[in-house]
């Protein structure tokens, strides 16, 4: 995509990861179909640049089939990238292999969503947090004991001799950031670190990641379907939807002042105990289509309020709308100057009936 | 929003009492619950994962696992039927048919080798009291596309042709819903049914079940883990813990003024739009095993406001605020709560 507007201009001083115009496509078919006929597949990832800079938290938020996952197992090369570039701390990763690339991978670690398929059933805790020491080969010296591990994910030392199943489900996240902790990463990947948590335990999850941060000044990249997970974490938020950046900024630029529609039907349906009669619904409907036949021009006008004839044809690209906030869209400055939530909300009050 | 329009009470529990066993001991989950859901209201029940909210939803139905069983209790639906007593043969026309149910994962609930046409056929057909002849099913037919329609799904005609594993999560989770509603049930008990689906569905989601319940004057159980699910549809909440109702009340009373100090923290730890940068709140602690003896109040260990009492006595049910039912002892007038020592009210 020639027309990919470049990497926004970087403010914070050490960029420690940056990708530039990543894609990945997932072609249909066997080696045959893919010889003859025209090459059809998903595009799950489209050209996307991000950076993201030594101790930043970047937040990664879209709905379900947006590509977010994708793109951060690309930047860690779990997947293979079919066009772009990948650099951590300054060299080039796009195409390492080997010990080169496993090397990379200690400074660069993902924690990945549901922790019980991602902790081997048959290892107990102990095992699972020294098993990253095994596979780096990491000697003695640079590691932490395992009672150091559980103490600054803050999990007692009883825990050690259990297997994953004894474990409740905010405990096995812990251990699966303990093992990301363990090699004293650069940079750590979080995929929806707090799903299916319950208000509280996820809440703990997200306080534990911040004072991680202070403490040993981890950047992160939080991926997450829920704007208000990241609202609380993140220097900096990116939007996807259908496999590109819609939106990106910082979030309070994100989160106060969203100006791609798309974001804001996020923000609006964020259930909100202030205001419980928000009726998101009313600002954005349908689903997001199929990645396999994304709609043409801007990919969200089929749901978009503010769609005009040129969203239908011409694909947006981003631009820098407000210092560092770049948008995606034809329509940003009549969004800018619509009032944000919509005031007409239905009953002040819930409870409706006398009891 | 539209209200309770009838009177009368939909479900009522009467100390209903339910048991697991498991490996030899026997815990008891359930042990003793008393709720009552009216006509055309929707109903909020939260808690946390171990609270026993979904073993509460399942035991209404007698749905509950093998090792499950209810002990003790009635479940009165409509004022007239004890599902507790009634035989199986008979409780296979309550489900369905009276009380229906959605769950969390839509895909649990369809199966993935029929149509969704013939799947909403069948539920018809089952459920019918003659012999179904082949005009029956085309008429089945053409109900569920008027369902599908209903329930806001467009080109209902293709979607009846349809396999579930063609639609989203969102167009499956609206079937699961046309589904339930087709035999007209008078209740419906709604386990976590937007917890799997991106919030702009969810928000969709929730607006349909609230048009549903107005259109139709249908009483809505809405089981849930989100505060912020019920403060958007619910009419009343009971907020459980560790097996046990703490609160009960109206929604706009209840979350305004929570009266269970757990209620309190729970409602601490939504987090609201103007929360950045400050620390999540959290409750510390653990849920209490429900394997052992369990004295004085359950929720003490996890309290602000314990006292020696709230360890050693189980505190008895009052009504306190605007809320209809509170298990606190610093709620209870006349139990030795020590309020000089409660610094904030």
């Amino acid at each position: 995509m020639s027309e990919s507007p470049g990497t926004p201009a970087p403010h914070h001083p050490a960029t420690l990861l940056q990708l530039e115009d990543l894609s990945v496509f997932f072609p249909d078919g066997g080696q045959v179909a893919r010889l003859i006929g025209p090459q059809r597949g998903v595009r799950a990832v489209d050209g996307v640049s991000l950076e993201v800079a030594e101790s930043e938290v970047v937040g990664i938020v879209g709905e379900s089939g947006s590509g977010k996952t994708t793109l951060a197992l690309a930047a860690l090369r779990l997947t293979r990238a079919t066009g772009g570039r990948i650099r951590f701390s300054g060299a080039d990763i796009t195409h390492l292999s080997g010990r080169r690339l496993r090397r990379t991978r200690r400074h660069a670690v993902m924690i990945f969503q549901d922790p019980h398929s991602s902790l081997s059933p048959r290892m107990k805790v102990t095992s699972l947090l020294m098993e990253p020491y095994h596979i780096h080969g990491v000697p003695s010296g640079e590691r932490y004991s395992v009672a150091e591990l559980l103490r600054m994910v803050e999990l007692p030392e009883r825990l050690a001799n259990r297997y994953p199943h004894e474990l409740s489900g905010g405990q096995a996240r812990r251990v699966g950031i303990a093992r990301a902790l363990a090699l004293r990463p650069r940079l750590i990947i979080a995929d929806e670190p707090t799903a299916g948590l319950d208000v509280s335990a996820a809440g703990a999850i997200l306080n534990l990641l911040q004072s991680l941060r202070e403490d040993y000044g981890t950047a992160y990249v939080i991926i997450t379907h829920a704007l208000n997970v990241v609202g609380y974490l993140a220097d900096r938020i990116a939007v996807m939807y259908l496999g590109r950046v819609v939106e990106q900024g910082p979030a309070e630029g994100i989160y106060d002042a969203p100006l791609h529609p798309y974001t804001r039907a996020l923000i609006a349906a964020i259930p909100d105990m202030d205001s419980p009669a928000a009726d998101a619904a009313a600002q954005v409907s349908g689903e997001i289509p199929s990645p396999r036949n994304p709609p043409p021009g801007c990919h969200f006008h089929p749901r978009c309020p503010f769609a005009v004839g040129r969203c239908l044809t011409e694909e947006p690209v981003l631009e820098e709308a407000r210092p560092a906030q770049w948008v995606a869209c034809h329509r940003w400055r009549e969004v800018a100057a619509t009032p944000q939530l919509p005031e007409a909300r239905r009953g002040a009050e819930t409870g409706a009936g006398s009891g | 929003m539209a209200g309770v329009t009838t009177g009368g009470v939909a479900l009522e529990i009467e100390d209903l009492a339910v048991e697991y066993q498991s490996r030899g001991s026997t815990a008891r989950v359930l042990p003793g619950i008393d709720l009552s859901l009216n006509r055309g209201e929707i109903l909020g029940l939260v808690g946390e994962s171990g609270s026993g909210k979904s073993t509460l939803a399942l035991a209404i139905l007698r749905l509950l696992p093998a090792n499950g069983r209810i002990v003790g209790g009635r479940i009165t639906l409509d004022g007239a039927t004890d599902l507790t007593a009634l035989p199986e043969e008979s409780l296979r026309r309550v489900r369905g048919q009276r009380i229906a149910m959605v769950f969390q994962d839509p895909l649990t609930s369809l199966n993935p080798v029929f149509r969704i046409g013939s799947q909403m056929v069948d539920v018809q057909a089952a459920h019918c009291d003659h012999r179904v002849r082949r005009r029956d099913r085309s008429e089945y037919l053409a109900r569920a596309v008027t369902l599908l329609r209903q329930v806001g799904l467009p080109d209902p005609e293709q979607i009846v042709r349809a396999y579930p594993h063609q639609l989203s999560g969102g167009m499956r989770q609206r079937v699961v819903i046309a589904m339930a509603l087709s035999l007209e049930p008078e209740l419906l008990i709604a386990d976590e049914p937007t917890s799997a689906l991106d919030v702009t569905l969810e928000a969709q989601i929730l607006s349909l079940l609230r048009e549903i319940q107005a259109d139709r004057d249908l009483s809505i159980l809405f089981v849930t883990h989100d505060l912020s699910v019920v403060a958007q549809i619910c009419h009343r909440v009971v907020v459980m813990y560790a097996g046990q109702i703490v609160e009960q009340g109206r929604v706009a009373d209840v979350f305004k003024n929570p009266q269970h100090p757990y209620t309190e923290a729970l409602l601490e730890t939504v987090p609201s739009r103007g929360h950045r940068g400050r620390a999540l709140a959290t409750i510390p602690g653990q849920v209490p095993s429900l394997l052992g003896e369990l004295t004085g109040c359950r929720f003490a260990s996890r309290c602000r406001y314990q006292q020696e009492i709230c360890h050693t006595e189980a505190p008895p049910v009052v009504n306190s605020g605007a809320s209809e039912a509170v298990r606190c002892h610093m709620r209870d007038p006349s139990s030795s709560f020590d309020h000089e020592l409660v610094s904030s009210p």
